[in-house]
């Protein structure tokens, strides 16, 4: 019996041993895995923008630029996240929907804009989307979701044409899975604690959000970000234990008031327009 | 692996059936890659229904399972640790990729050690492997 045990413990070293020699190679840099993970993103993020951007319209209002780039610039500055990587893109869209694209576009409707009670919640969005950018979570699930051959299709395609749409609708429609939404709203918490806004304000989006029983048809981001009376609970607990001391506004009253103003005055031009 | 000395000498119907209890685990192999619980159930069906045969025999198709049994173990784990990356949260990382190599080796070795006994064992030569045999002499009495 000592001696079977004495060569398990032999057979069990050796196996241990291999693995972490052949561990030691850098399979990732010498087969360019994630450079060419990384190249994949940008040309789908890009191809799918450039497809959405078509049958959308852009808001390039400045003032409404300026406030959302503002409480960007407050989360980015103290995560020390890069500005480069992520675009944010305001667009005229009445459903209260906010999604992240391949390659960091990160795309606000001005209904989710207009729904949000103050620029902290809107701040509480942009930093759980930026954070569903950061950690890498949409690749993984148009991956999983879609498989890495259909992709690749994409990007060798010249032109994309239906598949290219079908891929643009799951990706701004469909929900990350419980996992993913829960790791993006702890980050969320920290990147809204390191800026001093309250993160108590990503609970109480997330609790309207699912107490709202009216605006079914545009409430696109309760069908994407389902469980959000239990997620509130999870960051109610997650920010128990913070103790943050200075808290700051996102934006300040005379920022919000403009913000709002403008994406109205927008939503009345396009009445008119369409009239 | 080594060959040694049977305590009797064994028939040609005696090493016919035992060299038979390795080829099993190699059919299997092939028929049930990637699940890697088949290999070991197709070992196991035959080591059962040669429960009641002669020692030679017993000897050969408890070192077949026995071996099997481990390579369930490091199999099971890179199977689901590739569905774990495929479909779930889990990165691809050097770890992995360097156990699914460590996986792949010991399977090759075995694979290898395992024609190769069924072979000599076919010839009617007694082959023990290193660990295993000790094993199989601490369950299998003759």
């Amino acid at each position: 019996m000592k001696k079977a045990f004495t060569q398990l413990l032999v057979l069990l070293f050796t196996f241990l041993g291999c693995w972490l020699a052949l561990s030691q190679i850098n399979y990732l840099s010498i087969f360019k895995i994630n450079e060419t993970k990384t190249l994949n993103e940008q040309k789908i993020g890009d191809l799918i923008w450039e497809q959405y951007k078509k049958n959308t319209q852009l808001i390039e209002n400045p003032k409404i630029i300026t406030a959302v780039n503002t409480i960007k610039q407050k989360l980015f500055t103290n995560n020390h996240i890069n500005a480069s990587k992520i675009q944010i893109h305001v667009v005229s869209n009445d459903e209260i929907n906010a999604f992240a694209l391949p390659n960091g576009h990160l795309v606000l409707h001005s209904g989710l804009i207009s729904w949000c009670n103050n620029p902290e919640e809107l701040a509480a969005v942009m930093a759980h989307e930026i954070a569903h950018i950061e950690k890498k979570h949409i690749m993984d699930k148009m991956v999983k979701e879609m498989g890495s051959s259909v992709l690749s299709a994409l990007i060798n395609s010249k032109q994309g044409g239906e598949m290219l749409k079908q891929v643009m609708q799951r990706a701004s429609s469909t929900a990350f899975d419980r996992e993913l939404e829960s790791e993006a709203d702890a980050t969320a918490v920290t990147y809204l604690f390191n800026a001093n806004i309250d993160p108590e304000y990503l609970a109480t989006f997330l609790m309207r959000l699912s107490a709202t029983t009216d605006m079914s048809d545009l409430l696109v981001l309760l069908n994407t970000h389902p469980n959000s009376k239990e997620r509130a609970g999870s960051i109610l607990n997650q920010i128990n234990k913070l103790h943050l001391k200075n808290k700051t506004s996102a934006l300040d009253s005379l920022q919000w008031n403009t913000l709002t103003n403008s994406l109205k005055d927008n939503l009345s031009n396009k009445l008119a327009t369409k009239r | 692996m080594k060959s040694a000395l049977f305590i009797y000498k064994v028939t040609d119907h005696e090493s016919e059936k035992a060299s038979n209890s390795y080829l099993m685990s190699l059919i299997a192999v092939i028929a049930g890659l990637p699940f890697p619980i088949i290999n070991l159930i197709a070992t196991l069906i035959f080591y059962l229904g040669n429960k009641r045969s002669t020692y030679f025999v017993r000897w050969h198709c408890t070192q077949a399972l026995s071996s099997q049994f481990s390579l369930l173990l490091i199999n099971s784990i890179c199977f689901y640790w590739t569905l774990a990356i495929v479909f779930g949260p889990q990165q691809l990382s050097n770890f992995y990729i360097g156990y699914a190599l460590t996986v792949i080796l010991f399977n090759v070795i075995e694979f290898i050690a395992t024609i190769g006994t069924a072979i000599k064992v076919r010839k009617g030569i007694h082959v023990e492997w290193w660990f295993y045999s000790t094993l199989t002499h601490l369950f299998c009495k003759s």
